[in-house]
Formats: C-alpha cells, structure tokens, sequence
C-alpha cells in the first residue's frame, strides 16, 4: 500500500473508516496508522465526516439483559494497576526534576477532579489548546428555509457551502457575508458571496470565531454595502454551534 | 435523535477512570442508534447484540486510546461498532446475499429533522454525497452502511474490480473536497 502520495492518503484512511480494506491492506494500515500523527488525522476526519450517515440506519430496541451482559462481563477499572515502566536509562534525571507536578498520582488526581467538574458541568468540555475546534452555523431565511451552512474550524478556513443552489439575485446586486460575534455592537462585513457558490475564508479575516457567533448574509447594492453595515434585507442568518 | 447536549469526550475520559455510570450513561444514549448500525451490516439480531456488547467492552477498555485531539468521541464510537460488524461479516463462514436494492429506498428514510448541529453536519453530508455521481455515492453508502467489500459491489454493479475501486477512488477524493 503506498502512503506516500497525498491522494493516497485520503483515499486509503476513508476506506479504512468506511471497512474497505481488505485484511492484508487494513493491518498495514494499522501499522502504519501507529506511527503516523497526520494519518490518524486524516481517519479521524472520516470518523467524523461519516458519522452522519448512521442516522439513516433504522434504530432497534435492545433486549433487556444486553446492559447486564455488559456490566458483567466489563473489566474492572476501580483500582487501576500502575503500569509497570521500564527505568529509563537514557534520561535519569528527568523523574527527580519533574517531582510533584510529574507524579502520576498528582495527575491522576488532578484529571480524575477535571472529569468530575466535566461532568457536572455536562456540555463543557476542557478545551487543549492544541485541539482542532469545529463550528457550525445553519443560515436559514426568515421562512426558515435552509440556505447556507458555515463549517468554521479553528485551525483555517471559514467554509460558506450553499445548500440551496436556487438562489437568485438582480444583476445590479451582490450578496454579502456578514458576523457578529456574541456580545459585539454590530456585525463586520465579511465577504461578498456568489450565489450557489462555496465560498472559503481564511479565518484571520474574521474578527475571531466562537459558538453563539452570527453569521448572516444580506443583499447589498453591487459591489457590498458602502456603509459598513447591512442596508439591504437579511436573507439568511444563524449561529454557530461547536460541533 | 442525538441532541448536543451530551458530552461524548468527557463521558469517554470518565470510562478512562473506571467510572461505570458514565459508561451506562452513554449505554442509555446510543445503544438503540449502534444496534440498528450493526444490525443493518449483520441482519442477524441476536450477532448484532453480541457485536454491540464487545463493542461496549472495547470501549470501555480502549478508552485510554482515544485521543480527544483527533476527532469526536462520538465518531470514534461508531467506528469502534462498524468496524466490529464488519470484522463478523468478513469472516469465512459467514454468508449473506447481496442486496444492494435494500440501500436505495432507504437513503432518505430518515429525514434529519430539527437545527441540531449534529443534523447540520449531517446536512453537509448530504449535500456532498448528492454532488457525486451516482454509482460512486451508491457504492460508498452501500459499503458503509451495508458493510459490502468492493468485490460484492463488483459483483452486484456486475463491473470489473477496478472500474469499483476507482468509483470509490474518485468518490472519497470527491467527497473529501466538498467537507474540507
């Protein structure tokens, strides 16, 4: 299997999510995938683009002993065995510098109090800073037609993906994106937009990007608003939402 | 319907830590949404329920491997199920017939209803998938959805291997482009 090229690579990851590599393919990529940060990734990126497609599958009541099964047959975590590490001859004084803050114990204690709070505060989660973060936005008419979606994900690009190809405007006018982060005055203009066409935005030239953030388009005299601010209707607006 | 509401990434790192509640919590959640999953890779309800309990197990017991920087939590979830069923449907010795004519009509079976962004997602797939040509987004759903090798699809499409393979070739470089 060659993973070198950068079509390959995509290719053999989604079939990889999606089951189709045969067995001999699957375990080289396995092997492959251990070692290999930006191949995990890329699967990761299927898992998730693809998740979507299980909400077509018929849902199906489980028989009321499979919880029972489970819970008999779990193995038991409630006093983890401390993973035996071999003495690191290479870096001996790196254990003695660390001291309490590279204590396992200090760590386990610390995460096992993050998860509590995790929980109790339900849908929050401890953001890491190096974790990717992905917003949605659906931008819906005032009829609540679907129009457009804002896929946003912190590391790049702003995406505006047309879902409804139909839309039309007068020759001597333009389409113009529009935010308002949660809490601001008003909305900065952000991009003209073609109708039925997707649209990509480095995401620099945005004031910055959150959930609650509104996204909204309006039909602007050619060219954009000269104001600064939408003068024309609002056709479609929506917030993000972290997905 | 998956509300937003649940925390997937914290209900895993709960797992981590032994925390059984949190497990049944996510039980609770998705059981019925993984057994139709595997039931509809498997079709055989009693395998499907024995896939959806190792698929527990895993989960709880590879935890650890998460990783919360690459991806949801729920994404990895339903691999861990898909790829158990289709590990059963893989094997020698099981047998089913291919009947491709089952995925057509079920395509749009359930409309994603609501503003959810989990719907909001699925709205982008959707319109992704739309945007191929129909045999290639056929032969994707069908071998997610159905767990069919790219030999079952040839036999069913009654096209050579390769003409397959470069349909879901060209479909996942397709698709990748449009969910970028």
């Amino acid at each position: 299997m060659n993973l070198h090229d950068a079509e390959d690579r995509v290719v053999a990851s989604g079939q990889y999510v999606i089951g189709l590599l045969e067995e001999s393919d699957r375990l080289e990529f396995e092997q492959a995938l251990a070692k290999d940060a930006q191949l995990r990734a890329e699967v990761a990126r299927w898992r998730d683009d693809l998740v979507g497609l299980t909400e077509r599958v018929a849902t199906t009541e489980p028989t009321a002993q499979l919880w029972n099964r489970i819970a008999q047959a779990l193995p038991d975590k409630a006093h983890p065995v401390p993973v035996a590490r071999p003495a690191s001859p290479t870096k001996p004084a790196t254990v003695e510098t660390r001291g309490y803050w590279g204590s396992l114990g200090f760590w386990r204690t610390v995460s096992a109090v993050a998860v509590s709070i995790a929980l109790i505060l339900g849908g929050y989660i401890v953001q890491q800073p190096s974790e990717v973060r992905v917003y949605l936005a659906v931008l819906k008419s005032p009829d609540q037609q679907t129009g457009w979606l804002v896929k946003a994900r912190t590391s790049g690009t702003i995406r505006l993906v047309p879902l409804d190809a139909a839309t039309t405007i007068p020759v001597d006018k333009s389409l113009q994106l529009w935010t308002q982060p949660a809490g601001a005055d008003a909305p900065m203009p952000v991009a003209l937009v073609s109708p039925g066409q997707t649209l990509e935005i480095p995401l620099k030239q945005l004031p910055g990007l959150a959930g609650e953030q509104l996204f909204a388009i309006s039909l602007e005299p050619q060219g954009g608003s000269p104001t600064g601010l939408p003068t024309g209707p609002i056709l479609f607006a929506g917030n993000t939402e972290q997905l | 319907m998956q509300s937003d509401s649940f925390n997937y990434e914290a209900t895993l790192e709960a797992c981590k830590q032994g925390d059984r509640l949190a497990l049944k919590s996510l039980y609770d959640r998705e059981v019925r949404w993984l057994l139709g999953v595997a039931l509809r890779i498997v079709r055989d309800r009693q395998l499907a329920e024995d896939i959806v309990q190792d698929s527990f197990i895993q989960i709880w017991s590879r935890a650890d491997s998460f990783d919360s920087t690459q991806g949801s939590a729920r994404g990895w979830i339903y691999t861990v199920v898909r790829h158990r069923a289709i590990s059963e449907v893989r094997r020698p010795s099981f047998s089913r017939s291919v009947r491709l004519d089952e995925v057509e009509p079920s395509i749009h079976e359930q409309t994603v209803a609501g503003a959810s962004i989990a719907a909001a997602d699925s709205q982008l797939l959707q319109h992704c998938l739309d945007g191929l040509d129909e045999e290639r987004r056929v032969c994707i759903e069908a071998a997610f959805l159905e767990g069919y090798t790219q030999s079952e699809l040839a036999a069913r499409f009654d096209k050579p291997l390769g003409t397959i393979k470069s349909w879901i070739r060209r479909g996942l470089l397709t698709l990748r482009e449009c969910l970028r």
